[in-house]
């Protein structure tokens, strides 16, 4: 079954290499949960296995790798089968074990450290401080001392809309989930709690204790798989998407080009793929969401993402391209997304035939990108200010150019730029004779500079 | 042509909803598109999107409608959604008074991202939740006078006033634009005239009604 799926994927896929055809199914998941039973303490294997984790990228460039150490004798007899395994999913008994012992690795060290992080100021944990603290994360005054209680608010208002309805989310499940989301936010300040955090400790919280889910598992994940993801200015997690278009771009020019026509950016949808790591976007029925999960905390990298990401392009990409509207492309994928059942292949897809997606050459794109995202960010910081002195001037000053440099040979921002910008109307509908009827929301892109300065000016 | 649109509708509006986390944004939208509503609603990470094809004023609209995560950190990347939208319903809790008087920097968030004749609708919802109201509907009104916006208190929860929101706004939308349109008509004069004419508050005429850009 799997095979011959496989062999369909070569046919259509680009570059699907011959070899896929081998590993996974589940045959392959009895043997490994053998194997795991048996050196389990998967901990110590797991151990050895993340330090080698730096085939994706060139030698001691790995971040994991670095932080962790010890990079020597690094061949793992294991690391292929248990790559296998992990792409052919985690069996669901081991899941929280493993996922542990995978992102785990350096924290046994801070054993102690989550009581020690709740103790310290335990009033904050009572509710009759709820109210201030609401007041405080959204007073528009800049706050100067980021305590971590800040967030306070924004974690109530979470703990119910995290999995609602789900029978480990009680009333316990709750206050573990408040305990986990606090000592985060005490543990690091600079990221605090953002809104998606909820999803993951709550997803720990399903498949370990609580303070492993702290120790082992969400603190790993945001401050090092996520680095910058989720911090105050979400930089790191706006340069992904303007990575991902570059490799969408790259990949798929014919669904680019449409998605152009459309005046659709991908990244609308991927934006929330990529902060929700598919919580909620891809189905739990078909078990994809923890497949792909797996396959992240095991690589410790944002490579999976993309992967997964372009995988459900190329799924979807031909039913994209005959969309009519930004409206129904979007809608299109969001609910192709959602009704992915067939885990399996999509994640031989993500992992093989887009394996020359690598963490490596992500990071040379996100180098390449990280300075617009940091001026974007310095202008709208601006922007802030110069509002409040005088209105309409600092709309001159920003101009979030999605992507200026490198991508887009667009067809509509020409369009936009030549008609639309000076005169909305006509320009418009030139284009309209083309395209008729579709939404070009990128001309209003180009146009926005000079409407304010006409509107303003 | 390949990407001609079959008659399904004469406009396209782009529509984003903003406002403080768990003011209702979400289920304003599921009301509003699948007349949905959940009392255990999930946060909503970044965006989501819906669309729903209705009348008004005897056009057929397809609203295009941006649902956005209310946490202040997610601006960033919320704002670059406002990015074409032609309207903009932005949400207060009646029950959570920070939630309204938030609004200003809602509509300052607009000011700097959105195109500058965007239409607002400021919405006050939980309308249902009057024991626990904190804002009164006429703070709500005068707040809306003062800003050049259309006002309404809604219940998502109820059903109560949802649709009229929305029809509010687009028709506030679909007169500004019927007058453009038919500029555009008569300087290109090419073209069915009325079919799926792309919107663009994005002119240079400064027409505009409710625009946010009043001092």
């Amino acid at each position: 079954m799997m095979s011959s799926r496989v062999v369909k994927r070569n046919d259509t896929a680009n570059a699907i290499s011959g070899e896929v055809a081998t590993p996974l199914a589940s045959i392959e998941e009895d043997r490994a949960v053998e194997e795991t039973h048996e050196g389990n303490s998967a901990e110590e294997s797991y151990d050895a296995e993340k330090v080698d984790r730096s085939q994706d990228g060139a030698p001691g460039d790995s971040t994991s790798v670095t932080l962790e150490g010890d990079n020597g004798g690094s061949y793992f007899p294991w690391r292929e089968e248990l790559e296998s395994l992990v792409r052919g999913g985690v069996p669901i008994a081991l899941r929280g074990e493993m996922w542990q012992a995978f992102v785990g690795v350096g924290a046994r060290k801070i054993t102690g450290y989550y009581n020690k992080l709740l103790d310290e100021r335990t009033d904050v944990l009572d509710e009759k401080d709820l109210k201030d603290q609401v007041v405080n994360e959204q007073k528009s005054s800049p706050k100067k001392d980021p305590k971590p209680e800040k967030w306070k608010g924004q974690i109530e208002k979470d703990l119910p809309r995290t999995f609602p309805g789900h029978p480990a989310l009680d009333e316990d499940g709750r206050n573990a989930l408040r305990r986990l989301l606090t000592a985060y936010a005490r543990h690091n300040p600079s990221v605090g709690y953002c809104q998606a955090m909820n999803f993951f400790a709550g997803l720990f919280l399903l498949f370990m204790p609580e303070e492993n889910a702290f120790c082992r598992a969400l603190v790993g994940v945001i401050d090092e798989y996520f680095e910058g993801y989720y911090t105050e200015e979400m930089i790191e997690s706006q340069v992904d998407q303007l990575v991902l278009e570059d490799v969408v771009r790259e990949r798929f020019p014919k669904l680019a080009k449409h998605t152009d026509i459309l005046g659709v950016q991908v990244t609308w949808v991927t934006g929330p793929w990529f902060l929700s790591i598919f919580i909620n976007m891809l189905p739990w029925e078909s078990g994809l969401v923890l497949r792909v999960w797996d396959v992240i905390l095991f690589e410790g990298n944002r490579t999976m993402l993309f992967r997964t990401t372009l995988a459900l392009l190329d799924l979807y990409g031909p039913a994209l391209v005959t969309t009519k509207d930004a409206g129904d492309a979007i809608t299109l994928l969001q609910s192709l997304a959602g009704s992915t059942f067939d885990s399996s292949q999509l994640v031989l897809t993500a992992c093989m035939g887009f394996q020359s997606v690598k963490e490596m050459g992500l990071r040379e794109l996100r180098e390449k990108h990280r300075p617009e995202i940091i001026a974007a960010m310095e202008e709208r910081s601006k922007d802030r200010k110069s509002w409040k002195d005088k209105k309409g001037l600092a709309t001159k000053l920003y101009s979030f150019k999605h992507d200026p440099s490198s991508v887009c040979p667009q067809v509509d921002s020409k369009e936009g730029a030549d008609g639309l910008q000076v005169n909305g109307d006509s320009g418009s509908t030139n284009l309209g004779s083309y395209l008729t009827g579709l939404a070009l929301e990128n001309e209003l892109d180009e146009g926005i500079d000079l409407q304010d300065q006409v509107k303003k000016g | 042509m390949a990407h001609r649109v079959d008659n399904e509708y004469d406009y396209l509006f782009k529509i984003v909803l903003i406002g403080d986390s768990g003011v209702g944004k979400s289920n304003i939208l599921s009301r509003f598109t699948r007349n949905e509503f959940c009392l255990e609603s999930k946060s909503t990470i970044g965006v989501e999107f819906a669309t729903r094809t209705l009348q008004v004023e005897g056009k057929t609209i397809k609203a295009q409608i941006w649902d956005t995560a209310g946490q202040e950190r997610y601006r960033a990347i919320t704002s670059a959604y406002y990015r074409g939208a032609v309207g903009a319903l932005l949400v207060y809790d009646i029950t959570k008074k920070l939630s309204f008087e938030n609004i200003n920097r809602w509509l300052s968030e607009l000011r700097n991202h959105a195109d500058s004749n965007i239409v607002i609708m400021m919405v006050g919802n939980k309308s249902d939740l009057n024991h626990l109201r904190s804002v009164q509907e006429e703070e709500g009104q005068a707040l809306a006078e003062k800003e050049g916006l259309s006002f309404l208190e809604t219940s998502a929860l109820e059903a109560l006033n949802v649709e009229k929101a929305f029809q509010t706004i687009l028709s506030d939308i679909h007169q500004i634009i019927s007058k453009k349109a038919l500029a555009a008509q008569e300087a290109a004069g090419s073209g069915p005239p009325t079919q799926g004419t792309t919107i663009n508050v994005a002119d240079s005429s400064g027409n505009m009604k409710k625009g946010c850009c009043s001092t």
